[in-house]
């Protein structure tokens, strides 16, 4: 059995190609049902966002990948040449690693991004949900799973903006520490005002006032955001009460200016007010950021934010790496103990079967012998198997723990073939069996849904 | 094992928690903070033990010499720090409090051979109090002041419009003023009575000579108007921002500078 990924991302395709064979949600279990119908797949999983297709499937040989790219032609009814130039492939060890970088958000659009690990888990699911997802896709996914939360945990690989919205509320608690208390005042019921507001409603803050040249407008988005609407003329007064202000009006000139926030820091007696300003041309008069106790960022200096914490995020690509790596070696130190594990059993138990046979046949012959002869000769034949084969089998565990995959296969091939045990290995189990995974996470592993109905949505476009 | 010793090892643990909790805030590498903690803490226990050692080796109060004296004002910050770090989830305050608690048990242990004081009045309660409850205050307002410079510091890094990521790693603008209000508040009322016994003592002859313009007497006195102005403008006048925060660091320095000018009246035989 061989691990196989076939697939194609942001950076081998365009998107007029991905969008070509990518598969809805709808249709994968379809998809699943139809590919597990040829008998050289044995499992497999498809995962498809915006940003890349993949089927990570359990072939039973390892040139059988052309399979899954035959699949994806007759799928979508895209001839293979328009696309076979844009696909990678990877096997097993490699494939792991593939899979674990994705999970990782190594491979993503916006390094770190935290989507993808949500996507993984619901292709995943989806797979677990219609049987297509065996022992070990099983395995492979759920350690994926632990990995790109193991990443997170351990790196600053997720931490930081990955937008506009997310600096938004960096900033603010870097301000105000809990957003709990702190009041929002929208100036203009624009797209990316709501955006970025329902970011810090998303972190805590409760009250939301909507000012908006157009009444309706503003009692429209404050319905959506759970707050309340005033009168655009009435916004001065309301800035005394705003901890964060978002303004993104169409006004071509600026309409808060330092004569504007004095009073109101007087009234807030110095305690911080945040500015966002991401508006173009700019709301807010540059000199108000000045004064004390006034955090003015507009869009070029949030984006900057997102930028350098993408940059950190970059520096942190090393160490996920090192804990891909080894999560990697660990997941193929288990499956190789798989391999090994059924030939130790058979090896034993065909031992057994010989010395069985052969005192049955000396019970014919000698029936006259005391028992207490009998049970002398089951000793002396146990022990005698035990210790024929008690080399061979340490030989093959230590192979299954060697880190060198092709020399611990060979040997494995080998000994099956010496020992002439040929099927002593495991067929893949019913979806349901559950596995034990080297290093899983109970509560990443729990929190694998079944639930097809959650749409996979696709990753927020990095800042312009 | 002499004091000391003890007071070695202590020493030796709370620069190593140093070390982990800068760490922690310039790389944040995980088990970084654990191990900061792990050796605070051991340090701190090492440091309690090394004070008990002291107290039975000299049979005295510890504040009869320099040595002791200092030993308990780098033990006060510690153990005034283990509330911050645990209650207040404020380990960045660690990479400046532990530095602090760890400068001023060096300058103890350079004083390991000071001369014991047996001036009656220094085996007094009243007198032990005072000491202590001076040492506890400006303990509270060492760590005030600490708050104040993360406060400039991530003010700063806001206000230049390009932070890099370090801002997200220091604590908040409004927790550490907070904190450092709080700590304020707690602090001045110690610094009352201690100031209190100590003058009673002194007007009782406990002191030789005018203790009034004594550097020590002047250095309490400033801190305790200082604070108390940072206290009044702060929760009366509103004073918010960075101006608050300078003058508790400024504050903790001159009155700190005072305190090392030699004194005059605060001597003992």
């Amino acid at each position: 059995m061989h691990l196989v990924v076939v697939g194609l991302n942001h950076r081998t395709a365009p998107i007029a190609l991905r969008e070509r064979l990518a598969f809805s949600e709808r249709q994968i279990p379809w998809a699943l049902r139809t590919l597990l119908a040829r008998s050289e797949a044995i499992e497999s999983v498809i995962l498809s966002t915006c940003n890349r297709i993949e089927l990570y499937a359990v072939l039973r040989h390892a040139e059988d990948d052309n399979l899954l790219v035959q699949f994806l032609s007759l799928e979508h009814n895209v001839p293979e040449a328009e696309f076979a130039g844009h696909l990678y492939r990877h096997h097993d060890l490699e494939a792991v690693r593939h899979l674990f970088r994705v999970s990782t958000g190594l491979d993503s659009l916006v390094i770190g991004e935290p989507q993808i690990l949500r996507q993984v888990r619901d292709a995943f699911a989806i797979a677990t949900e219609c049987g297509a997802a065996g022992m070990l896709l099983n395995a492979l996914f759920r350690a994926a799973i632990a990995t790109g939360k193991r990443a997170r945990t351990e790196t600053d690989i997720g931490r930081g903006g990955f937008s506009i919205g997310h600096a938004a509320v960096d900033l603010a608690r870097s301000i105000f520490g809990s957003l709990n208390g702190a009041t929002i005042l929208i100036l203009g019921a624009g797209k990316m005002s709501e955006l970025t507001a329902r970011h810090l409603v998303a972190n805590g803050t409760r009250f939301v006032v909507v000012a908006n040249r157009t009444y309706e407008k503003a009692c429209d988005l404050a319905a959506r955001l759970g707050g309340s609407a005033i009168r655009y003329d009435e916004f001065a007064e309301a800035l005394a009460l705003a901890d964060i202000v978002i303004s993104s009006t169409s006004s071509p000139v600026p309409i808060i200016h330092r004569e504007t926030i004095l009073p109101v820091l007087r009234r807030r007696r110095g305690r911080p007010l945040f500015l966002i300003d991401i508006a173009l041309p700019r709301d807010i008069a540059p000199d108000v950021g000045d004064l004390e106790s006034v955090f003015l960022y507009d869009i070029d200096d949030l984006e900057e934010v997102v930028q350098e914490m993408a940059r950190e995020r970059a520096g942190e690509a090393q160490r996920v790496e090192a804990i891909i790596a080894e999560e990697a070696a660990k997941f193929m130190t288990w499956r190789r103990s798989l391999e090994a594990a059924p030939l130790v059993a058979g090896i034993r138990k065909k031992y057994e079967e010989i010395r069985q046979s052969e005192l049955e046949r000396l019970r014919r012959q000698h029936p006259d012998l005391p028992e207490r002869v009998w049970r002398s000769i089951e000793r002396a034949t146990r022990s005698m198997m035990n210790r024929a084969a008690r080399d061979p089998i340490l030989r093959l565990k230590e192979a299954a723990g060697q880190e060198g995959q092709a020399k611990a296969f060979d040997l494995i091939s080998a000994a099956r073939e010496i020992f002439a045990l040929q099927n002593g290995f495991l067929e893949p189990p019913v979806a349901d069996q559950t596995v034990e995974l080297p290093n899983a996470e109970e509560e990443g592993a729990a929190e694998v849904s079944p639930d097809p109905a959650s749409a996979p949505s696709c990753v927020e476009e990095p800042p312009r | 094992m002499t004091s000391a010793a003890v007071h070695l090892i202590a020493l030796a643990l709370y620069i190593a928690a140093s070390v982990f909790y800068g760490a922690n805030l310039s790389l944040k590498v995980p088990g970084f903070l654990r191990s900061a903690r792990l050796f605070f803490v051991l340090g701190l226990l090492f440091h309690t033990a090394a004070i008990g050692t002291f107290c039975v080796q000299v049979q005295r109060s510890p504040f009869s010499s320099a040595f002791g004296t200092l030993s308990i004002a780098a033990w006060t910050v510690a153990l005034l720090y283990l509330p911050a770090e645990f209650f207040w989830h404020l380990p960045a305050l660690g990479t400046l409090a532990v530095p602090l608690s760890s400068l001023l048990l060096f300058s103890a242990l350079l004083r390991s051979h000071a001369a014991l004081a047996s001036d009656p009045i220094m085996q007094s309660s009243s007198t032990n109090i005072h000491v202590f409850l001076i040492l506890l205050s400006f303990a509270l307002l060492s760590l005030a002041a600490c708050c104040a410079v993360f406060y400039v510091w991530q003010y700063r890094l806001l206000k230049r419009h390009k932070p890099s990521g370090l801002f997200r790693r220091l604590p908040p603008l409004e927790t550490v003023d907070s904190i450092a209000l709080q700590l304020v508040a707690l602090a001045l009322p110690l610094l009352t009575v201690g100031i209190a016994l100590g003058a009673v003592a002194a007007a009782g002859g406990g002191l030789h000579g005018n203790w009034m313009v004594d550097p020590h007497t002047i250095a309490t006195v400033v801190a305790w108007l200082v604070y108390g102005a940072y206290l009044l403008m702060r929760t009366v006048g509103g004073w918010r921002g960075t101006r608050p925060q300078y003058l508790l660091i400024a504050g903790l320095v001159v009155t700190v500078a005072i305190f090392f000018i030699p004194s005059t009246t605060h001597r003992f035989p």
